[in-house]
């Protein structure tokens, strides 16, 4: 073979079946043009590290080898571009038996450049015998090497290809969106495993088969319609969009997908891809969340309850409508204000300052609970039971603060209706006692009198008789009895008296003790002792005085009225007695001895008009029962052993005063 | 009167007795205070003169059951009753049990002084009858059943004869009571018997 022939053959050697075959046959023709006895083509592993990527020694394939190309023209090559060494190369270059040029004598090399030019290995030729024509080797294995970086950056390229492809192929296979590709006739190409699960076909089956079948039939024509539109105006309706679309299922089930698609050319042929996810699961709790918001908004535009929610630092961040509609506002009025600044309490200066207070007590942690004031829509003020309490998360971090109240004005009313009810209905049957007791009362007064009448008498009398000596006397005692007649109008008056709902601290002894002075003017008529036993180390009590009293007094002439029907009460007197219970109450008992009361009326002893009187309303019980319930104690009675009956309430003994240790 | 009488009070109000013993001792009536009825039941005998000022309403023994007591017991002690308002039926009771009168708290100063007064006067006027009276019955007592019959027919100016008949007895028989009867009474003329007659009868019937 010419050489010139054999540099056409070695430039238009043509690629193999693969790059090493290739790589090897260039080698072979290599070596043979240059009669060289080894040639390789070697590839830069590491830092001074090169192998062997292709290695013809001695007209056959050698092993792959793997060297230091420090100290050997390598190095050179690798540094300074094509090398020659025409003969001595054993001399020049310290070669042992690893070195690819053991025992030659030429050498040739020239790079292998990359893609971005940099050196990544070299071919490199060793002769036996010194080159005849080192120009020509040079020439010729700089060409070859040329050839060998097309052909390595080809076969890169052909390797990234595969890999990458490998990779698309693992990522739609794998991926959790169904992937499917149908081609411009409609019909599916491919069918990725996640698409699979979804719609219960196996590629194998699927494929080829017309993409409608995976789309329910009312929306089938749809379909057709967007792809055919999509061909003539090129506008999309999904393509590189997403959308949510119903899908079929091979069963025939129908759910809900999200569906993104992307038009590929593949090959000049129009392809689309479709990226189908699942949103059943999505949209159910999606369902489930609105679900849950639409509950929670009933709570929280319910139309009892005003709510409004707070930051910790007390802004509105909302307010259900009831809370607008109540003092008839618009809801820019109250969200994103300062609460205490919102017209909801701009009424009272006061309020505010402890709605202020309160929020912060609030965003320390603190539930509270009061009772405000808050105008209606009609202009009047309605009272309402607030509370402020904070909603902290898993840290314990106040996050917001609930606001709630409701309105109990009416409530209000209704209990202060109740009570003015219920204190006329005392007053009424005060008066009416009175009116009872007027006799013993005229008796009582007139006693006094009887005295200021005699003492004056003797007076004038000692005056006209010029006796002065006596009249110190005589004035000390019209004095001492006038008195006494006011202290006896004094009684009666304050039990005459019209409610004035004012509770004030008393001592319970003291109150009894008044008391038993006025039952004692009809005590005398009647002629019935009262014993009064005072209770030692009595807290004071927290009581309208005057319905204690009337209520202990009806207890006493209850007592006495029986004992003066039931004949054998001779020389028996009625007992009061005061004293503190296990439960830290004022017990006030009376005790009779007027035969007790009888089993058949036991049960309708507080019911009001129910009597065995021949006086009086029947409303004396009852209403002593309304009294001591107002005051937070019982009432209740028992028969004794000693034939009488035992009639006792309970006040409870005031906690602000007990506090101070009085 | 020889014998100053004395002003019972029984009252149970410390004030009312003050009162009324301060007055009555403006005017020189000596008067004793008791604070209780039976205070003044243990105090009490037949021979307590005077009057009874007594409150109508009291513990325990009343002024009326004081009252009924003094009957029993056959005194005679005039009573004033001491009512206060709304006592009317009681007062009523007392007076139809012979109480002298009744004053209403608080007491006018004539009303109660005349009313004490009066009351004084009865109890004189009443113990000088049962004086008398007592003369009277101890001189009829000498006299028998017949002579005591005998003496009021004669003394009613009946006819020996009549009264003989009568009886049952002889006439001769009527003229020895009538001796006795004269001779007992120590009176000489039929005029004088007749006005034994007419006073014991006064007397008798007061």
């Amino acid at each position: 073979m010419k050489p010139s022939q054999q540099v056409l053959e070695l430039a238009t050697t043509v690629p193999g079946a693969t790059t090493d075959d290739l790589l090897h046959k260039l080698l072979a023709n290599l070596t043979a043009l240059l009669g060289a006895r080894r040639a390789y083509v070697t590839e830069v592993v590491d830092q001074g590290v090169s192998r062997t990527v292709a290695s013809w020694e001695d007209d056959k394939r050698g092993p792959a080898r793997e060297y230091k190309i420090n100290g050997t023209p390598c190095a050179m090559v690798m540094r300074d571009g094509t090398q020659v060494v025409d003969c001595a190369l054993g001399e020049r270059y310290t070669l042992d038996e690893s070195s690819l040029g053991y025992g030659c004598q030429s050498f040739v090399g020239s790079p292998i450049v990359g893609h971005g030019g940099e050196r990544i290995g070299q071919l490199c030729v060793f002769g036996a015998s010194p080159l005849g024509d080192p120009e020509m080797a040079s020439a010729l294995v700089a060409m070859a090497a040329v050839r060998v970086s097309s052909e390595l950056e080809h076969r890169q390229q052909e390797a990234a290809l595969a890999q990458s492809e490998a990779y698309s192929k693992a990522i739609v296979a794998t991926a959790a969106e169904g992937i499917v590709t149908v081609n411009a006739k409609g019909q599916i190409e491919s069918f990725n495993r996640a698409a699979e699960k979804m719609f219960g076909y196996s590629e194998k089956e699927i494929v080829g088969q017309d993409v409608h079948v995976l789309i329910p039939e009312q929306y089938r024509n749809q379909h057709a319609q967007h792809v055919t539109r999509f061909f003539e105006t090129g506008k999309a309706s999904i393509i590189g969009t997403g959308r949510e679309v119903t899908a079929r299922r091979k069963n025939g089930s129908v759910f809900p997908i999200h569906l993104a698609a992307s038009e590929v050319s593949l090959g000049g042929e129009r392809c689309f891809a479709g990226i189908i996810r699942d949103v059943s699961e999505q949209k159910a709790a999606e369902e489930s969340l609105r679900a849950t918001e639409r509950r929670f908004r009933a709570v929280f535009d319910q139309r009892l309850q005003l709510v409004a929610i707070l930051s910790p630092a007390g802004i509105v961040l909302e307010a259900n409508q009831r809370s607008l509609d109540f003092t008839g506002l618009q809801r820019d009025q109250v969200i994103g204000r300062e609460f205490w600044a919102t017209p909801w309490w701009t009424h009272s200066p006061e309020l505010q300052q402890r709605m202020k207070y309160a929020i912060q007590a609030a965003s320390q942690g603190e539930s509270l609970q009061f009772e405000v004031t808050k105008p209606r829509k009609d202009g009047e003020l309605g009272i309402l039971n607030l509370s402020i309490r904070p909603i902290m998360d898993k840290l314990g971090e106040v996050v917001f603060l609930l606001c709630e109240s409701h309105d109990i004005t009416e409530h209000k009313q209704a209990a202060e209706e109740a009570r003015d009810h219920r204190e006329r209905m005392a007053h009424v049957s005060r008066l009416s006692t009175l009116g009872e007791m007027a006799a013993g009362i005229a008796h009582e007064i007139n006693q006094p009198l009887t005295a200021i009448s005699l003492f004056s008498q003797a007076g004038k009398r000692l005056v006209e008789a010029g006796q002065f000596d006596k009249m110190d006397e005589v004035c000390f005692k019209l004095n001492e009895h006038a008195l006494r007649a006011a202290e006896v109008v004094e009684r009666m008056q304050s039990m005459a008296r019209q409610g004035e709902n004012l509770k004030e601290l008393v001592d319970c002894n003291e109150l009894i003790e008044s008391t038993v002075r006025l039952a004692e003017s009809e005590a005398r008529i009647y002629d019935i002792q009262i014993e009064f036993d005072r209770g030692t180390d009595l807290p004071p009590i927290l009581v309208d005085g005057v319905q204690i009293q009337q209520v202990a007094l009806n207890l006493l002439r209850n007592g006495m009225e029986a004992m003066i029907a039931f004949d054998e009460r001779k020389g028996c007197p009625i007992n009061i007695a005061t004293r503190l219970n296990d439960h830290k109450e004022i017990e006030v008992a009376v005790t009779d001895c007027g035969g007790g009361v009888p089993r058949n009326r036991m049960d309708k002893l507080f019911t009001p008009f129910s009597t065995t009187k021949k006086s009086g309303m029947g409303m004396g019980l009852s209403i002593s029962q309304a009294i001591i319930r107002a005051h937070g104690g019982r009432i209740d009675f028992c028969n004794t052993e000693s034939c009488g009956a035992r009639f006792w309430f309970t006040i409870p003994a005031s906690e602000k005063e007990s506090h101070n240790g009085r | 009167m020889d014998v100053k009488q004395t002003v019972y009070v029984v009252d149970d109000d410390e004030g009312v007795r003050d009162g009324l013993s301060l007055l009555l001792a403006t005017v020189g009536q000596p008067c004793e205070l008791f604070a209780s009825a039976s205070d003044f039941l243990e105090a009490y005998d037949e021979e307590t003169r005077g009057c009874l000022v007594l409150d109508i309403r009291m513990p325990r023994m009343t002024g009326l059951d004081l009252q009924e007591k003094l009957i029993e017991m056959g005194s005679r002690l005039p009573i004033i009753f001491i009512t206060g308002h709304g006592d009317i039926p009681m007062a009523v009771e007392a007076m139809r049990r012979g109480a002298v009168d009744f004053i209403r708290k608080p007491f006018r100063e004539h009303g109660l002084l005349d009313r004490i007064n009066e009351a004084l006067a009865v109890d004189d006027t009443v113990r000088k009858q049962a004086t008398d009276r007592k003369a009277v019955e101890e001189r009829l007592a000498v006299l028998t059943d017949r002579e005591w019959e005998v003496f009021k027919r004669v003394a009613d100016g009946e006819m020996n004869k009549v009264i003989a008949a009568d009886l049952g007895i002889s006439e001769r028989t009527v003229e020895v009571h009538r001796g006795h009867v004269m001779k007992k009474l120590g009176v000489k003329t039929l005029a004088q018997l007749v006005r034994i007659k007419i006073e014991a009868e006064l007397i008798l019937a007061a």
